[in-house]
């Protein structure tokens, strides 16, 4: 799945950004950069079920590796 | 038989007419003196717009108005574009004091000086607004302000954020306007 940012700019001034393809933890360090590009503060973080989903993969390894 | 008014307190013209009324009825002198009590009523009248009651009618149909408003106007640049194009002219700008006239509108800009526990943190600004017109009107026009100022940093935004994405070597795949004036940018990574 390819990967990408959607920054949204609303007219009230706020902005508003979503990952697309990237999974777990990964996605936080995006924020960080948002933070960057727009000398801006996270106000409010969600998370989508693609952040979870890297959770999923990463205890399964870890399970792999007791196994 | 002479008369004085300006002995008794009249609070209004129609007093005054009661009396001539009166005096004319029960004594015929009066009567020709009527052009001294017209006289007397001229300065009466003048008396009249001294007192509490004509004062108050007086100072409301030319009231002046004066509110502040705690705004979200941090960025001192973005506010004085916004004000100039909103019409505000002979904007003086006093470190972080900025005023400002709009037609019968004065316009005052103001914050504290940030502390330093707040060095980061840009402070909002206060605004003032003096005007001979409603609440309803000024109410209208930092509302215009507002929604202003949020354009002008949405516009500031979207450039900032197509420099730095550029610097930053990442590619705008899509670039979207809607209807609602908002703007989404999709960015390979």
């Amino acid at each position: 799945m390819k990967k990408q940012l959607k920054i949204t700019l609303l007219p009230n001034g706020e902005i508003k950004m979503e990952t697309k393809g990237v999974k777990g933890k990964k996605c936080l360090k995006y924020a960080e950069l948002l933070e960057k590009l727009a000398d801006a503060k996270i106000e409010k973080q969600e998370f989508t079920s693609e952040y979870y989903e890297q959770e999923v993969e990463e205890i399964q390894q870890q399970q792999n590796l007791y196994e | 038989m002479s008369v004085s008014i300006s002995a008794r307190p009249f609070g209004l013209l129609t007093d005054l007419v009661d009396v001539i009324k009166d005096v004319a009825v029960e004594d015929k002198i009066a009567q020709n003196n009527f052009n001294s009590l017209n006289e007397n009523m001229k300065n009466l009248i003048n008396e009249d717009f001294q007192s509490e009651k004509v004062q108050k009618v007086v100072q409301n149909a030319v009231d002046i108005i004066s509110k502040e408003y705690e705004t979200v106007f941090a960025d001192r640049e973005l506010l004085i574009k916004t004000l100039e194009e909103h019409g505000v002219e002979g904007i003086s700008i006093n470190g972080d004091s900025l005023t400002g006239k709009m037609g019968g509108f004065r316009i005052d800009c103001y914050r504290e000086k940030p502390t330093a526990f707040d060095f980061k943190e840009a402070i909002p600004f206060t605004m003032k607004i003096t005007a001979d017109c409603s609440e309803e009107e000024i109410t209208e026009l930092i509302n215009e302000f507002n929604s202003e100022y949020a354009l002008n940093t949405q516009e500031e935004n979207y450039i900032k954020i197509k420099e730095r994405l550029e610097e930053q070597g990442l590619k705008i795949e899509e670039e979207e306007v809607f209807e609602d004036d908002v703007i989404v940018l999709t960015v390979n990574i």
